[in-house]
């Protein structure tokens, strides 16, 4: 419960485990701490999940059936790139964390953990996302501004620009 | 040394590596669970110094999880030291259902993580049988992964022990989707302890089954 003052509140957290008991476990701890937590127990799930989500931050377990963490990583980087991941393993390895970083991840820690190290990687990934989105966000208001100001011509142009942010 | 002694050697270190990665590796994931919940238990501590009444409910909850996941480890643990016990001697009389028991479970995550479930049919009678527990407990591994390779996700591998005659069978059935007999399987590693074992193969892919055959 430390720290609970300098976590930014209402960070979107999906929380991705095959593995229920720690899932729900840590889901609750992160939720008293003010973050919001949706869960997921398979990659399946969690793309819906994500689909539907605006989430700021992912954390990921390395190994599940099916789907597993490094796949997810992929996908969730490629249909949200704003979303920063964190990845979970049981067991670090050299040869995976060089692997999920160059997939994207932003952060990769072995279990068991510090709680208080997951939830300094957690605040450095919101800000960073904060960092790369916020131009994104600024660019696209602009965009938005050339949309209402009547001109058909340059709304046109503002749709297309538009169009390409979202992609 | 001969080229079939080499091919145990190697084969029966990769075995036991891989069962010794994952039994560690499910342990780590009881690790994470019991930090988790000794962390919740900070947590109510902390905010009970904050002035929140404790619920003991949650407490009983907690208290609840950490024993299941002792018991969980345990039962790991327990595996892995009847494992690693198997190769004390070369030659023991054993159950051959106890045999099948402990590569049934070390397999458990294996085929969690292909969304494949194994199912061992439990049998009233004793199958006793003098044998290489480890040699034995690598070709039903090898035998096992290749089932649950093809069989595919949500399906379930049956595996079921029994004397016939003057032999001890191992059948892995429901196998449906396995493919013709190739060069994949029985590979050299299973032909060479096959031939260590002086036990013999069938893989039957239009009935879905594999059976091996071993001396008592």
């Amino acid at each position: 419960m430390t720290n609970a003052q300098s976590t930014p509140s209402q960070i979107k957290i999906l929380a991705v485990d095959d593995e229920l008991d720690f899932l729900n476990t840590l889901s609750r701890r992160l939720e008293s701490r003010d973050f919001e937590v949706t869960t997921a127990s398979n990659g399946e799930q969690a793309i819906k999940e994500a689909k539907i989500g605006g989430f700021d931050v992912a954390i990921l377990d390395l190994k599940m059936p099916g789907m597993n963490g490094q796949e997810l990583l992929q996908i969730l980087k490629e249909n949200h790139k704003f979303l920063e991941v964190i990845m979970l393993t049981g067991y670090a390895s050299v040869d995976s964390a060089v692997e999920c970083t160059k997939l994207g991840a932003f952060g990769y820690l072995e279990k068991p953990y510090d709680l208080e190290k997951l939830l300094g990687v957690l605040r450095d990934a919101y800000e960073t996302r904060l960092k790369k989105k916020f131009p994104h966000d600024q660019k696209r208001m602009k965009e938005l501004d050339i949309l209402a100001s009547g001109d058909p011509m340059a709304a046109l142009s503002a749709m297309m620009r538009l169009d390409d942010l979202e992609k | 040394m001969n080229y079939q002694w080499d091919v145990l050697c190697e084969e029966g270190l990769q075995f036991f590596g891989k069962m010794s990665a994952s039994m560690s590796h499910e342990i780590k994931n009881v690790l994470a669970v019991i930090n988790e919940n000794a962390g919740l238990l900070q947590d109510f501590v902390y905010m009970h110094e904050k002035g929140m009444p404790i619920d003991t409910e949650q407490l009983k909850g907690v208290s609840q999880m950490i024993i299941k996941q002792v018991r969980r480890a345990d039962s790991i643990m327990k595996n892995m030291n009847k494992f690693a016990h198997s190769t004390d001697q070369l030659t023991k009389a054993e159950n051959l259902n106890d045999i099948l028991d402990i590569v049934t479970k070390l397999a458990a995550r294996f085929a969690s993580m292909r969304e494949v479930s194994l199912e061992k049919i439990p049998t009233d009678e004793p199958v006793n049988i003098k044998t290489n527990p480890f040699l034995l407990e690598n070709l039903i591994w090898l035998c096992l992964d290749f089932a649950m390779d093809s069989v595919g996700h949500g399906k379930t591998v049956r595996v079921l022990a029994q004397k016939i005659d003057n032999s001890a069978q191992i059948t892995f059935s429901q196998l449906d989707s396995m493919p013709e007999p190739t060069e994949v399987f029985p590979d050299k590693r299973s032909e060479a302890l096959l031939s260590a074992l002086q036990a013999e193969i069938k893989v039957d892919s239009q009935a879905g089954t594999i059976n091996i055959s071993l001396p008592i």
